[in-house]
């Protein structure tokens, strides 16, 4: 085990480095100054040499990707040109709000897409089957932005049964005490039912929409792990015992489906956190995604880059616990890694 | 009809022949039916469709009706000739990038399997970077620091789709520069890259054509969400992001036709993609 741990830690931290190393290359070597992409076309020499002395690119690019892993090193992502604030500091505030959505966002997803999916590979071939894949190609075709401005006509406007999109909390509600940053989980650890329901009636409308994004993949990744764990010897042999398909398709399909699938989520959260800058613009969500399109709408170069860094960080790290978890439960995991 | 869970026989191995047959699967057909309907559409509609950046500020906001049939936007501009005007252009730009990626991709994906070694390593290594990152993200961050077009932000969606396909290409010539014909073509002295470039890459492309129509759908999504957020294509161009865009702030006082219809053009698009991507895939892999 502990050799599989220095390895996989290993390849981690050369990713997270690599990261670095695209995030701050594709904003410096690539054609053009980065300095006027900062300061705007047509500006006087003697500016540019000011925004170039105020970002330190006036020193040579190494040194500059030097300074810039020594300050990663102390937690420093620079300052935002927007705010005027360390990156780092508003990035970290900000992951709460994002994290809450993308959890609500899981949940709807499972409950959604699971059933959907076991039912599809146990109705292999019939028209359930055929519904559930048309269901999941129609889910992954959809414009999340779109679909999130559909939500708010139909929920908002039309039905009137959610508060009109501002934020976390519907005007006239205090953040609950911070214990997690979630709002909703704070309110229900403090007790506050009143804020939770606030709380929770805001989260609906972004997590369905990015749930429903995520529904579509689960659903098709279900299904095909599951057809073929169906297919299998000890399926066949369970099956043959005069198990029942129900109990065979918890007990020996599920959870050998179950890996593969949590493995999957890791590559999913990072495509919800790419969706999150678009809904989260939507629903004035004032999370990483939020961040990161105010951050594209103003040329604050520091803060997209800690936006990336993080979002980049955030799928290898998740995939590095997900990885340990199962080499830690499953001796074939770290048998395997060892061998290749 | 349920499929059955136990096998009496094990299922025969799949023959060449039908995979290659069943590439005209009806999902494909449908798929490119929908596509090739949406282009001829977006060619002929719009010779008799208003000017789709005509605004007239007395005719803003107006829901559908016979003579504005998905409405106007609050322009006055006819909501129904910009969605058509738009086809092409979402198109193209969906094709550029799902090309340049299946390009790239299989061009390297190519050399890293065939050439091994060092090359290998560099390139996959590289690949390994790129894919950490969240497409959408990669794409973001590359049409931001390339600066603001629409060249860039295919470039940038691009970029974020190359990693699957060099892992895919690469796969396939792993297995095929083993086989048989590439060892006669070695044996007879024929140049690494020439072998390359004549039995490897055109043997190794079958799962980067099913790919590349995933890509061309997943491409119209996100260059119309860079669109949303002001990357690549602006207003007041037609263009489906740039026109959910200019409805979003209008949905909350119930004006809905303005960013409606964009979108189901979006998601009609991406579904014709789609449908090929899949119904490919189950011509090679069922």
């Amino acid at each position: 085990m502990g050799r599989f741990m220095g390895r996989r830690l290993f390849t981690a931290a050369i990713s997270i480095l690599g990261i670095c190393v695209v995030v701050f290359f594709v904003t410096r070597v690539i054609p053009g100054d980065p300095a006027v992409l900062l300061a705007g076309d047509n500006q006087s020499e003697e500016y540019l040499a000011a925004v170039r002395a105020r970002y330190g690119m006036d020193v040579p690019l190494l040194e500059q990707f030097a300074r810039y892993l020594s300050g990663l090193f102390v937690g420093d992502l620079g300052t935002s040109i927007r705010t005027g604030r360390p990156v780092a500091q508003e990035i970290m505030e900000r992951i709460p709000a994002t994290a809450e959505m993308i959890l609500a966002s899981l949940l709807f997803a499972a409950v959604i897409a699971l059933p959907l999916g076991v039912l599809a590979a146990a109705k292999k071939g019939t028209w359930i089957d055929a519904l559930v894949r048309a269901a999941s190609v129609v889910a992954s075709s959809v414009a999340s932005f779109w679909i999130a401005l559909v939500l708010v006509f139909v929920f908002t406007y039309q039905l009137r049964l959610l508060p009109t999109p501002t934020g976390r909390l519907p005007r006239g509600f205090d953040p609950p005490p911070h214990i997690t940053g979630m709002y909703t989980v704070d309110a229900l650890l403090t007790g506050n039912f009143a804020t939770f329901g606030a709380a929770a009636s805001m989260l609906v409308l972004p997590g369905l929409t990015i749930g429903l994004l995520a529904a579509g993949f689960i659903a098709k990744l279900v299904r095909n792990e599951m057809v073929e764990q169906l297919d299998s010897g000890f399926v066949r042999m369970s099956r043959s015992l005069g198990i029942s398909k129900a109990r065979v398709i918890v007990q020996d399909g599920l959870r050998n489906a179950g890996p593969p699938i949590v493995t999957a989520l890791a590559l999913l959260v990072g495509s919800l956190i790419g969706g999150a800058v678009l809904v989260e613009t939507i629903f004035a969500w004032p999370g990483l995604g939020r961040y990161a399109s105010d951050a594209l709408a103003n040329k604050d170069l520091a803060a997209l880059q800690g936006f990336v860094l993080c979002a980049g960080a955030a799928v290898v790290l998740l995939s590095l616990a997900l990885d340990l978890i199962y080499a830690w439960m499953d001796p074939r995991v770290r048998l395997a890694g060892a061998r290749s | 009809m349920t499929a059955p869970l136990v096998h009496p026989t094990p299922p025969k191995p799949k023959s060449p022949r039908r995979a290659r047959s069943s590439r005209l699967n009806p999902l494909v057909i449908g798929g490119v039916a929908l596509l090739v309907g949406m282009l001829a559409v977006g060619f002929i509609a719009p010779h008799f469709l208003p000017d789709p950046l005509a605004t007239a500020a007395a005719d803003a906001s107006q829901p559908p009706s016979a003579e504005h049939w998905f409405g106007t936007d609050r322009y006055g501009r006819d909501v129904l000739a910009r969605t058509i005007d738009a086809i092409q252009l979402d198109l193209t730009l969906a094709l550029a990038c799902a090309i340049a990626a299946f390009t790239v991709g299989t061009v390297l994906g190519t050399l890293a399997g065939f050439m091994g070694g060092v090359v290998d390593e560099i390139i996959m290594r590289f690949i390994d970077i790129l894919a950490a990152f969240p497409a959408f993200v990669l794409a973001i961050l590359v049409a931001f620091a390339l600066g603001d077009g629409v060249v860039f932000a295919v470039a940038g969606v691009a970029l974020a789709a190359v990693p699957e396909f060099v892992r895919l290409t690469r796969a396939r010539a792993l297995s095929i520069r083993r086989q048989d014909f590439v060892l006669a073509s070695r044996v007879l002295g024929v140049r690494a890259l020439v072998i390359a470039w004549t039995h490897v890459a055109p043997n190794s492309t079958g799962p980067a054509i099913v790919q590349a129509a995933f890509v061309g759908g997943s491409a119209i999504l996100y260059l119309a969400g860079l669109a949303f957020l002001g990357v690549g294509v602006h207003p007041p161009q037609a263009e489906w992001g740039v026109m959910i865009s200019e409805g979003s702030a209008e949905i909350v006082r119930g004006i809905w036709w303005s960013s409606l219809f964009p979108g189901l053009f979006i998601l009609l698009a991406a579904v014709g993609f789609h449908l090929i991507s899949d119904g490919m895939a189950r011509g090679q892999h069922d």
